[in-house]
């Protein structure tokens, strides 16, 4: 039997752990890994035990680039719900679908930007630092709006023709001097790639900054800080 | 000192008080397993001993790996004194706690 984790868990693992770590946690894991979980729990359940420990490993050394990739896959179901999803539903569904367009236009950003400074509320609150409350909301914010982003990309690439409905985008379209819908799309995420995430980063960095205050108003910090 | 200290922390820490020059990360994450008798995420335990390495609680080392671990090195960790007295500390924050009260506790839960 192969007595080996999965070589995509000990590859993410290397990337995720600092470089003091990268050999000591993964051969503490491999040790374990061998001698109690393998015998005990056989080849399926050793495989899917390695992962949970990389996920706990994600969660607990890297709290803000998990909140980042948690938020991130909220949006971005909420993205492919109201782009592809809603308008699929049959014409009874209108209320339902004035429900929740209605619902993520007054709360959804003002949501997302109450979390990227929660995030920054939380690392501070870990750390003490101003500058880690800074990095916490800037990450979150990049890792969330990347994958909405990336998410916008495959929505309105694989459903082109349900998406080059959308008034806003038809509108768009015909004031462009772009020759196809699908031209026209690309480009505009581009151009979200290129600046708007920056500007996203930047916004979340200060979110998270504030975040970070309201922290050390509310509580003295850490004794790691007080040092 | 004892406030800054949480009971994951004193588990962990006690973890190194039983273990002592053997104390690495597979030891410690089994000793907490034991003592707390749950499967315990092997993530809390390393972002434990990273946060109380922060707080100058205990210092690591790097030794050679043996081959059952591919060779790879371990990360040994020591209380440092501080870390002691935290514990002291803690213990005695609980203990004043409990004083006056007869344990178990009677009557209703």
């Amino acid at each position: 039997m192969n007595d080996h984790p999965p070589r995509w868990a000990e590859l993410a693992l290397s990337l995720l752990l600092k470089a003091g770590d990268r050999e000591s946690i993964p051969g503490d894991l491999l040790e374990k890994y061998r001698e109690e979980v393998l015998p005990r729990s056989g080849w399926w359940r050793s495989q899917l035990w390695y992962a949970r420990q990389l996920g706990s490993l994600f969660w607990h050394l890297l709290p803000s680039a998990a909140f980042g990739v948690v938020l991130g896959l909220v949006l971005s179901a909420a993205v492919v719900a109201i782009n592809v999803v809603l308008p699929l539903l049959p014409e009874a569904a209108s209320p339902l679908r004035q429900a929740v367009e209605g619902i993520s236009e007054a709360a959804g950003w003002l949501g997302v930007l109450a979390l990227w400074g929660v995030a920054g509320f939380f690392a501070w609150r870990r750390h003490g630092t101003l500058a880690a409350a800074l990095k916490a909301g800037a990450l979150v914010s990049l890792l969330s709006m990347g994958m909405v982003m990336l998410t916008f990309a495959l929505v309105d690439n694989l459903f082109l023709d349900l998406v080059s409905r959308q008034p806003e985008k038809l509108w768009g379209f015909q004031h462009s001097e772009y020759h196809s819908m699908r031209a026209y799309i690309n480009h505009g995420l581009l151009r979200g790639l290129f600046f708007a995430l920056p500007v996203m980063a930047a916004v979340g960095a200060a979110l998270g900054g504030l975040g970070g205050l309201a922290a050390r108003f509310t509580r003295r910090p850490p004794a790691a800080a007080q040092r | 000192m004892s406030d800054v200290l949480g009971s994951f922390e004193q588990t962990v820490l006690m973890a190194l008080v039983r273990l002592r020059a053997d104390a690495y990360g597979r030891s410690v994450l089994k000793e907490v397993e034991t003592r707390l008798a749950r499967e315990i995420p092997a993530g809390a335990v390393y972002a434990t001993l990273e946060r109380l390495e922060g707080k100058r609680l205990i210092s690591s080392r790097l030794a050679p790996g043996t081959p059952v671990r591919g060779g790879r090195a371990r990360r040994y960790y020591a209380l440092e004194g501080a870390g002691v007295q935290a514990l002291n500390e803690s213990k005695a924050a609980m203990d004043a706690l409990w004083q006056g009260l007869a344990w178990p506790l009677g009557g209703k839960a």
